[in-house]
């Protein structure tokens, strides 16, 4: 029963929802920083807008600092919410020995997300605490937060400046994580003016040095109107470790629904 | 020799399917995956005289294969699992079993199950006083945590007020022990040949069950009842001239079964609670509770390992001459993670007993990852008790430590 347990998971680029309510003003306009960073997370959020549903496959690959690789397997669902945070169902498939574990995330915009697990060998599902979240995942580079659900109300902004990245132009916008549990101080995030997809994020740890450097790349539009990329990759400064994230066989439209997410329903997912 | 007779009607029903060529060739498709574990005990101290020649040693190896089909786009799924044991020094703990052998339909709000299946009912961690469905197979390991595939008729309606189960159960499996060379039995050496059961219908009585459960925001909350053979026996000793020997007793009981979780940050706060209720004249009806609560620190000493602190009170109406082990018993207990690459974690506690004050036990199990396909996992457990009251005195000679291997493959 105390196999490991504590994994998360769903993917910053597959969960994104928007309040309809909020009209968003084009960002270059505004000149205050502090809305012009609101403006450009919630244009993040819009573009994203209507995904509803989505599936795809995970590799993820670890590295230590002398090089060794380690490589995990996973899938993930995922269902848009319009009025709360999205859901997410992750199943493991290696290592081996957690096969057929499954995560279950509903997230929350107002208040800390719902979080069971279900563990296969003794058919049990677990409701498990979702503060912890800046835990390392499953022994990655990615804390519990990196791959959480990325909702407005989680932080508060400010535009910092446009800079080139990666050949386009892009905002800089420090973000600052509105939940003490973080692992976090800060944020530094360079968004695309063209298409507002994230390119690079720097992080910062509670002595506000840098910590990690998360960088997208081998973006792809799916269903003419949303950006996924391909990979994500985390480099830690401090212990020169790393962790890549594969994305593969994304699909959008699956037929899924409520009771695909549904806790008491858990022992279901393969 | 039900449990035979059981497996031979699984077999026969297999060839039948068997037969079917078009179905055959169906069933191959399914996939198949599963674990082989080596396993060794060692006890550490001398064994106590009414088992002269006990063993200090106990080696063994296990095999867990699984199969998995489904079609109808996934609304039908058929799964088994087969377990077996070889032990080297324990014949009884030489065993087989159908874990699972299951059908099972997803309707859109219901589920239907039939076959022999596995569920598992409850939130605490030191004991399972709801989990009443499947029979304990003791023989594996003395935390209860192993099941036996028990015969059922499942069906789940999920609605918006929660999810409602009702249970058929035609058939009962009998608790498993240890032999006489076995260690952890207490040297009782129990006639598992010959139970003996209230019900005129032995192990055929019909049992059944109902189980409601929800979620209120933080507050998971189930509620159980269960009618039926009890899963924990009554042991008695047998006097005969021949042969002297420890019978097991099924009871009949009803049981009605409550377990809550709150969830608030990092706080788990659990409660399991069960009364059950006997018709015979011997047997009082009593209840039984485990209480306690989870609390994790996240990257503890500035590493990035998780400490879990986990403290569980159980108490039980019956009281020192009820054969509970935990009757008035607190756990205190560390679970520690260490998020490195392979997993490593480990959980370690000591459990004091409040009305034999002499008597405590302790225990760790570890767990790491060697690579993609082998895990090593470690288990030791103390015993100490002075009382010949307590049930733990039987097995105060039996602290042991487990190294466990296991290889899985796909």
């Amino acid at each position: 029963m105390f196999k490991k347990a504590y994994f998360v998971l769903l993917l910053v680029s597959v969960a994104f929802n928007f309040q309809t309510s909020a009209v968003a003003n084009e960002p270059a306009e505004i000149e205050n920083t502090q809305d012009k960073g609101l403006a450009i997370a919630k244009k993040m959020k819009q573009v994203n807008e209507g995904w509803v549903s989505s599936q795809s496959d995970m590799v993820m690959v670890l590295r230590t600092r002398k090089g060794d690789e380690v490589v995990r397997q996973m899938r993930s669902k995922s269902l848009e919410v319009l009025d709360d945070g999205d859901k997410a169902l992750t199943i493991f498939d290696t290592p081996l020995d957690v096969k057929g574990t499954a995560f279950l995330n509903h997230s929350h915009t107002q208040k800390n997300d719902d979080q069971w697990i279900f563990l296969p060998a003794l058919k049990r599902v677990k409701r498990i605490a979702s503060r912890n979240k800046s835990g390392p995942f499953l022994g990655s580079e990615f804390a519990f937060e990196d791959l959480s659900s990325f909702e407005v109300e989680k932080f508060t902004y400010d535009y910092l400046r446009d800079e080139e990245f990666a050949g386009q132009n892009t905002f800089v916008v420090k973000m600052v994580p509105t939940d003490k549990y973080s692992g976090y101080t800060k944020s530094h995030v360079w968004i695309d003016q063209e298409h507002y997809r994230v390119q690079k994020i720097d992080f910062y740890d509670r002595r506000d040095t840098l910590l990690k450097t998360l960088t997208f790349a081998g973006y792809k539009l799916y269903k003419d109107k949303f950006w996924r990329a391909d990979k994500q990759m985390m480099v830690n400064h401090k212990s020169g470790k790393s962790t890549d994230i594969e994305i593969k066989n994304l699909e959008f439209g699956i037929d899924l629904t409520d009771a695909d997410f549904n806790e008491k329903r858990l022992n279901r997912a393969r | 020799m039900m449990y035979l007779s059981l497996r031979r009607s699984a077999v026969g029903l297999f060839c039948l399917l068997l037969s079917q060529s078009s179905i055959a060739a169906e069933l191959l498709s399914g996939t198949v995956d599963g674990k082989l574990e080596i396993q060794h005990r060692h006890f550490f101290n001398s064994p106590d005289i009414a088992q002269l020649d006990a063993i200090s040693g106990q080696t063994s190896m296990a095999l867990n294969v699984e199969y998995f089909k489904e079609w109808n786009n996934g609304d039908d799924r058929l799964e088994a699992e087969l377990f077996g044991r070889l032990d080297g020094a324990d014949s009884e703990r030489t065993h087989t079993d159908i874990r699972q052998l299951l059908w099972t339909h997803y309707g859109n709000n219901y589920e239907f199950s039939a076959g022999l299946g596995r569920v598992f009912w409850g939130v605490t961690e030191t004991q399972h006083l709801v989990d009443i469905v499947n029979q304990t197979d003791l023989v594996e390991n003395i935390d209860g945590e192993d099941k036996l595939g028990q015969p059922m008729l499942r069906y789940q309606q999920f609605t918006d007020f929660g999810t409602f189960e009702a249970f058929l159960l035609p058939y009962f499996r009998e608790r498993t022990f240890e032999g006489e060379n076995g260690r952890l039995g207490g040297a009782l050496n129990i006639d598992t040949d010959n139970p003996v059961y209230q019900s005129s219908s032995e192990e055929n009585h019909v049992d059944w069950a109902l189980r409601y459960a929800n979620t209120f925001g933080a507050l998971d909350l189930g509620l159980s009842w269960f009618s039926g053979t009890s899963r924990e026996p009554d042991l008695f000793l047998n006097f005969d001239f021949n042969n002297q020997s420890t019978r097991p007793f099924y009871p009949q009981i009803d049981q009605l079964g409550a377990d809550i979780q709150l969830t608030l940050g990092s706080w788990l706060l659990k409660l399991e609670a069960i009364q059950r209720n006997f018709d015979l004249p011997m047997f009082e009806d009593y209840s039984a509770a485990t209480a306690g609560f989870e609390y994790t620190f996240v990257g503890v000493f500035g590493s990035q390992y998780d400490l879990g602190l986990l403290v569980e009170y159980s108490w039980d109406e019956r009281g020192e001459t009820g054969g509970a082990f935990f009757q008035n018993d607190a756990t205190i207990g560390g679970r520690l993670t260490l998020n490195d690459i392979a997993d490593s974690q480990f959980l370690f506690g000591i459990s004091e007993d409040f009305d034999f004050s002499d008597s405590k036990s302790l225990f760790l199990e570890g767990a790491t990852r060697i690579n993609n396909a082998l895990s090593l996992n470690v288990e030791a457990r103390y015993f100490d008790a002075k009382d010949p009251a307590n049930p733990a005195f039987a097995i105060r000679d039996s602290s042991f430590v487990q190294v466990g291997i296991e290889y899985f493959f796909d």
